[in-house]
């Protein structure tokens, strides 16, 4: 073996020379990446590295919105909630003319029958509407329910009403006759002794 | 000569600073290093080429062929991208086969248990199965004799140019050429021609 030939390249040794040439295929073809791919390399390094800011910047953002989804649709429903108790507490409305052009012309002297009757009984009303106020269920179902009713079932709704405000006016009226007669009883009974 | 002539001419003595002395020689890499931070393109293909052969034959010591290429790219991008972290500008040669050495020892942790390497087990009997069979008995030699090896059979460097490029010692280099030559014609089962 030519040793100067192995370290320095000089001089002559064919198995060294056969082992080049036969390695020779492994060896490098020198040509530089190109600076677009080491570009690429580090945009995509740059986003890796704000990878998890970006994920925790969208995380907080959707959380934000959530939570100001929910506030909004909680004052919302409270909002509704307070109207629709107020609309349940208030008297039964009277028929409109919409409600009337709605009818059929059958219905129509019945309708118009029953607004004299509801006028009529205004001053009974307002005598139990504290009562009516505090007794009568407010909730969203009646509220929707009366909504969806049809013109003939809101009236009738109407006279139920109606007839139970009067029914409940005339007892309290009997039950007031009942305490003032027996007041005079017992008063006269008092002056006999 | 006079006494105080001699004295002058010794730049620790005269108390004049001298860069030739105090400060080391800058190589021809340290002022390609230099120029690549100032964003010079030319220089990091100057700088590819002059090492492409060593960090070829370090990844080609460890790595199957196919993937070899792939990995000397990718570590001269990682070098780009980190050149700010090399101290010394003189010792490129050092850092990018460290960096080397590291790529091909993440190649095989990333590797999957069941994933074979073809090139181990292709053997075919032409001229090309026989530089696969020289490659492989190279390799089976230790890491600083194939090294060696390869910068020297494969890439054609003398003992003085791995010297210079890799960092190693003369010395050290022409006791791994010597030795690793040895190992290699007994593995090989080629007659010592001494």
């Amino acid at each position: 073996m030519n040793g100067d030939y192995l370290i320095n390249k000089e001089g002559n040794d064919f198995e060294v020379e056969q082992l080049e040439s036969l390695l020779s295929e492994f060896r490098i073809d020198p040509v530089p990446p190109s600076m677009s791919r080491i570009g690429y390399q580090e945009q995509r390094s740059t986003f890796r590295r704000f990878k998890m800011s970006f994920a925790l910047g969208l995380v907080s953002i959707c959380v934000v919105l959530l939570a100001a989804g929910y506030l909004f649709m909680n004052v919302s429903i409270n909002r509704d909630a307070r109207e629709r108790a107020t609309l349940s507490l208030t008297p039964a409305p009277v028929l409109d003319n919409t409600a009337d052009a709605e009818l059929p012309d059958i219905r129509k002297d019945v309708v118009e029958q029953s607004k004299s009757q509801f006028r009529h009984e205004h001053h009974v009303r307002k005598l139990a509407s504290s009562r009516i106020k505090r007794s009568r269920p407010v909730g969203r179902e009646t509220a929707g329910s009366r909504q969806k009713l049809t013109p003939e079932e809101r009236y009738a709704y109407q006279q139920v009403k109606l007839a139970l405000f009067i029914a409940s006016t005339k007892i309290k009226i009997v039950q007031n006759t009942i305490d003032r007669v027996d007041e005079v009883n017992n008063r006269s009974s008092k002056s006999n002794r | 000569m006079p006494e105080g002539e001699a004295v002058q001419d010794l730049p620790l003595l005269s108390g004049k600073p001298s860069s030739s002395i105090v400060q080391p020689e800058k190589r021809r890499e340290a002022v390609l290093v230099e120029s690549i931070r100032s964003g010079d393109e030319e220089a990091f293909a100057q700088l590819y080429r002059m090492f492409a052969p060593t960090i070829n034959a370090v990844v080609l010591a460890r790595v199957p062929r196919d993937e070899v290429q792939d990995i000397v790219q990718e570590v001269f991008i990682s070098a780009f991208r980190n050149i700010d972290s090399l101290k010394d500008a003189n010792s490129v040669g050092p850092w990018l086969t460290k960096i080397a050495r590291n790529r091909a020892a993440e190649f095989y942790r990333k590797l999957k248990p069941n994933d074979e390497l073809d090139e181990q087990i292709a053997r075919p009997a032409n001229r090309k199965g026989e530089a696969a069979e020289v490659l492989r008995a190279i390799r089976s030699l230790s890491d600083a004799y194939a090294e060696t090896l390869i910068m020297r059979l494969v890439e054609g460097m003398t003992a003085k140019e791995i010297s210079e490029r890799t960092g190693l010692k003369p010395e050290s280099v022409r006791v791994n050429l010597h030795r690793g030559m040895e190992k290699l014609r007994e593995s090989l089962g080629l007659n010592s021609r001494k």
